[in-house]
């Protein structure tokens, strides 16, 4: 089980990774949404606000009314932030729980796949 | 528990259901249900497949209950069976119903060549780059304008069907006739193809204001499409000879025609383009999704998860699946065999419907302990009575009938397609999908692992 901290040491990495790639932001530039990940045995949440794409901030706790809602284990949201794990496969298997717009899921994922293609 | 900030209600719901389900080739599958009915007597066949597809309706909602998710179809059968019989089921359905997005092009091309005078051949390229185009733009049709568009448009078929019926004073032959059982019980299975898409709508679970909306609104949807599509069969069959309707693929512009000339040709070719538009749309996007999470989770080559750098949409896939589009139209266009693909979606719309059956009855042996929001009434009655039903349909589909000897060439031709399907789709997933995992794997085995604390190799292999 990850820990509060290890969670936001990913979603550090995470942000920088975001923030970096290039591709990323212009695909995602038009995408301004707050973002709960919520660790599924401890019930703990995270708040996630992109804006035009960017990462602008992250936080412990669940703040302000989301766009999207995902639910995963804590190992899962701390692999799936250090782009350890290819989140699809565990969506589609049905352990992670994703709450949002159908093309809000497809963005999601998206993330992942461009800054990390091979995971 | 957290709640989002974009919520869709039940109105959205049922129209996208119902939207999704009204499509140009409804109509001509509507005439192919009359066909095999006595006098004008179709209705009742259209009556009795959407309270078949009640049943079905329940099944999904039990399923979407427990996983809330666009993986959908997929995940519910993984879940109660196997990966393996997950992707050929799922499989087979996304490319069926790409199929039957080319035969919804043809027809609605047939429907533009009669109002312009410009070649058929050239409707089907618009059209198909048309909403290629709008796919990969990414341009989804917001709730209120899907509301608006598909209410407008059932609103025109029921007024349109009551202006017929007392235009013609309800002058009915045998408008209650059931005729043989046979006849009536392959309308019935031919039926089922009208309400197709009803079901799409359960991912948008994950955006409702409570997850009950879901199954009412399947059913919202059905009934609102038996009531349209019952009233408009008795309305076409009676001012126009069913001989005439049941040989065209556009029978709802003739009807159009009988009834105010030019002008009626030009309102069924605008109803046409928005019932197309909108099941085009919908079709195209959820399969390309579908490629692009098959290609995700390594059971399809890796170009398929591609995006497109502007608009995050799945370019490489929605051109794929609009190629096999743009060769089913054609085939159709120079063999005029549209009725395949009619029988063609009945028949998959019956297998989805059993799996969906035997996934609830499965689920419930598997996973008593799973919770389930919605739980089907009457214990095993109505998933057990779904997977017989839709059976047998699925069997009435291919069996030729006496009286529509005619139609034997198409559901012969309309089984082997099935069953070529079902061939390729069976080798892909034994041998090629497995091939496919184990080249992905062994290359993220190879990459390093980020997260600190942990093993250097090996941790992006699927678990």
């Amino acid at each position: 089980m990850a820990t509060s901290t290890e969670i936001l040491t990913a979603l550090a990495d995470y942000q920088v990774q975001c923030n970096g790639n290039q591709r990323l932001r212009k695909m995602q530039r038009d995408w301004t949404k707050l973002i709960h990940f919520v660790a599924k045995e401890t019930g703990e949440g995270f708040t996630m606000d992109v804006v035009k794409g960017e990462i602008t901030g992250f936080r412990a706790g669940l703040d302000g009314t989301p766009d999207v809602v995902v639910t995963a284990r804590s190992e899962d949201l701390c692999d799936m932030f250090w782009g350890d794990l290819n989140p699809s496969q565990k969506y589609l298997r049905g352990e992670i729980q994703v709450k949002a717009s159908t093309e809000d899921v497809m963005r999601l994922d998206a993330i992942t796949m461009i800054i990390w293609p091979e995971a | 528990m957290t709640e989002l900030r974009k919520k869709i209600r039940l109105r959205t719901v049922v129209s996208a259901g119902a939207g999704l389900a009204l499509a140009t080739v409804s109509y001509t599958s509507n005439m192919q249900v009359a066909s095999y009915m006595p006098g004008d007597s179709g209705w009742m066949a259209i009556v009795i497949a959407g309270l078949v597809s009640f049943l079905a309706a329940f099944c999904f909602a039990e399923l979407v209950g427990m996983f809330p998710t666009a993986a959908g179809i997929k995940l519910f059968i993984e879940r109660a069976f196997s990966e393996k019989a997950a992707l050929v089921f799922a499989t087979v359905y996304m490319t069926i119903s790409v199929a039957v997005v080319g035969a919804e092009t043809f027809i609605l091309s047939s429907v533009l060549a009669t109002a312009f005078p410009i070649p058929r051949i050239f409707w089907i390229f618009f059209f198909l780059i048309v909403i290629a185009l709008i796919n990969i733009r990414g341009i989804t049709m917001a709730g209120l304008t899907q509301d608006i568009t598909t209410y407008t448009m059932f609103a025109a078929l029921i007024g349109l069907s009551v202006y017929a019926l007392i235009k013609n004073d309800f002058q009915l032959v045998t408008p209650l006739s059931p005729g043989g059982g046979m006849g009536m019980a392959q309308a019935v299975a031919i039926g089922v193809f009208l309400y197709l898409g009803f079901e799409w709508v359960t991912p948008l679970a994950e955006e409702t204001t409570d997850f009950k909306l879901i199954p009412r609104g399947m059913f919202g949807a059905i009934i609102l499409l038996g009531l349209s599509y019952a009233l408009f069969n008795i309305a076409m069959t009676s001012t126009v000879s069913k001989a005439v309707l049941t040989k065209s693929p556009i029978p709802h512009v003739l009807f159009g025609q009988a009834l105010f000339g030019k002008a009626g040709i030009m309102v069924m070719m605008i109803m046409s383009i928005l019932a197309s538009v909108t099941t085009f749309n919908a079709g195209v996007m959820t399969a390309s999704r579908f490629v692009y999470a098959m290609a995700r989770d390594r059971a399809l080559p890796k170009v398929f998860s591609n995006l497109h750098p502007t608009y995050a949409t799945p370019w490489p896939a929605i051109v794929a699946l609009l190629a096999v589009s743009t060769v089913v139209s054609l085939v159709v266009h120079f063999t005029g065999q549209y009725k395949v693909l009619i029988f063609l979606g009945a028949a998959v719309e019956c297998m989805i419907y059993v799996v969906m059956g035997a996934s609830v009855i499965g689920l419930r042996k598997r996973r008593p302990e799973l919770q389930r929001v919605f739980k089907v009434p009457f214990g095993w009655a109505v998933p057990v009575a779904v997977v017989i039903i839709y059976g047998l349909l699925f069997a009435l589909i291919f069996v030729p009938d006496p009286a529509n000897p005619s139609d034997a060439h198409a559901q012969m031709l309309a089984l082997a397609a099935l069953g070529a399907v079902f061939v390729l789709t069976f080798g892909y997933v034994f041998w090629i999908v497995p091939a496919l995992r184990a080249k992905y794997e062994a290359e993220a085995r190879k990459r390093q692992k980020r997260r600190p604390g942990r093993p250097t190799t090996a941790g992006a292999a699927p678990q």
